[in-house]
């Protein structure tokens, strides 16, 4: 985990910010196991997110008990932000979206990042890779 | 509100009147449209939209209004299947149906107008729109006004979300 349990108090929350395909997102610290730099085959590529330009990160996390790593441009940072400043998305927005993989959205100075929800977003990946297959 | 049309006194009496309805107007498909007034809680110039991954097309995007979150409804989308352009600092209605408060994105918006009950009528048979979100409508001095059941095009909005 980029944070231990220890590191981030109980009215924060630690996010991962990086840019993939040009836009900033954020994704919750306790789920990315790791960040790695050397590209490897087998990087997650495709998303509702888009596709990395440069893919000079990896995300790592863990799902259903097997490591998974979602290719991005550029990890921008890793930081606690006030655990208020993190929200769910509208409903509206909840039921009519039809990806599982946005958990939310985080206001950060004067923008809105889409938190994702990494392993839902790499788990829709794997399944609509699938049924293209 | 740029502009606010009188048909009888003073539209934010007629919000609390029994004698009046006060309707919200707004310009969409070359058409003036409206919704009943006390749905509408401001008119705002819309912050910086962010766009979301996989959303029907009616669905701009969202933006922080004074730390709440709103969704941005395309109401052309959803009627016609046309765009709406969103440019930064368009002004948005922030309205509230039941459960559900969002911004609404028209072509432009008019104001408040208060017509008498009996300027209300049915709709149309040969109403050229989808008549599932027409209410009735009000002849006004302006002409006729289309007067759209927001709660059924919210609701309809959820729905096509969810099936497509």
């Amino acid at each position: 985990m980029i944070f231990g349990p220890r590191e981030v108090r109980a009215n924060e929350r630690g996010i991962v910010v990086f840019d993939l395909g040009g836009r900033r997102h954020a994704v919750e610290a306790g789920t990315v196991e790791r960040i790695v730099t050397r590209e490897e085959d087998g990087w997650i590529r495709s998303t509702v997110l888009g596709r990395p330009e440069h893919a000079r990160r990896g995300l790592v996390t863990t799902l259903d008990g097997r490591p998974r790593t979602l290719a991005v441009d550029e990890v921008l940072g890793v930081e606690r932000v006030p655990a208020d400043s993190i929200a769910p998305l509208p409903e509206v927005a909840r039921l009519t979206l039809r990806t599982r993989g946005i958990a939310g959205l985080v206001a950060r100075d004067d923008e809105l990042l889409l938190l994702v929800d990494l392993p839902e977003l790499i788990r829709e990946s794997e399944e609509e890779s699938t049924s293209d297959a | 509100m740029r502009e606010l049309r009188h048909e009888t006194s003073d539209p934010w009496e007629a919000l609390g009147s029994p004698d009046q309805v006060a309707l919200f107007v707004f310009r969409l498909l070359g058409e003036r449209y409206a919704v009943h007034a006390h749905l509408v809680h401001e008119v705002i110039r819309a912050g910086a939209l962010t766009r979301l991954p996989a959303a029907p097309a009616f669905l701009l995007g969202v933006f922080n209004h004074r730390g709440e979150i709103l969704a941005v409804l395309d109401l052309a989308q959803l009627l016609a299947e046309e765009n709406t352009s969103l440019a930064q600092g368009a002004r948005v209605a922030i309205v509230q149906s039941g459960p559900w408060k969002l911004a609404l994105v028209a072509e432009a918006l008019e104001g408040l107008v208060s017509v008498p009950p009996t300027a209300l009528e049915p709709p149309p048979t040969s109403w050229p729109g989808p008549s599932e979100f027409l209410e009735c409508v009000a002849q006004t001095k302006d002409g006729p006004l289309s007067v759209l059941d927001l709660p059924r095009l919210i609701e309809v909005a959820r729905a096509r979300g969810t099936s497509a």
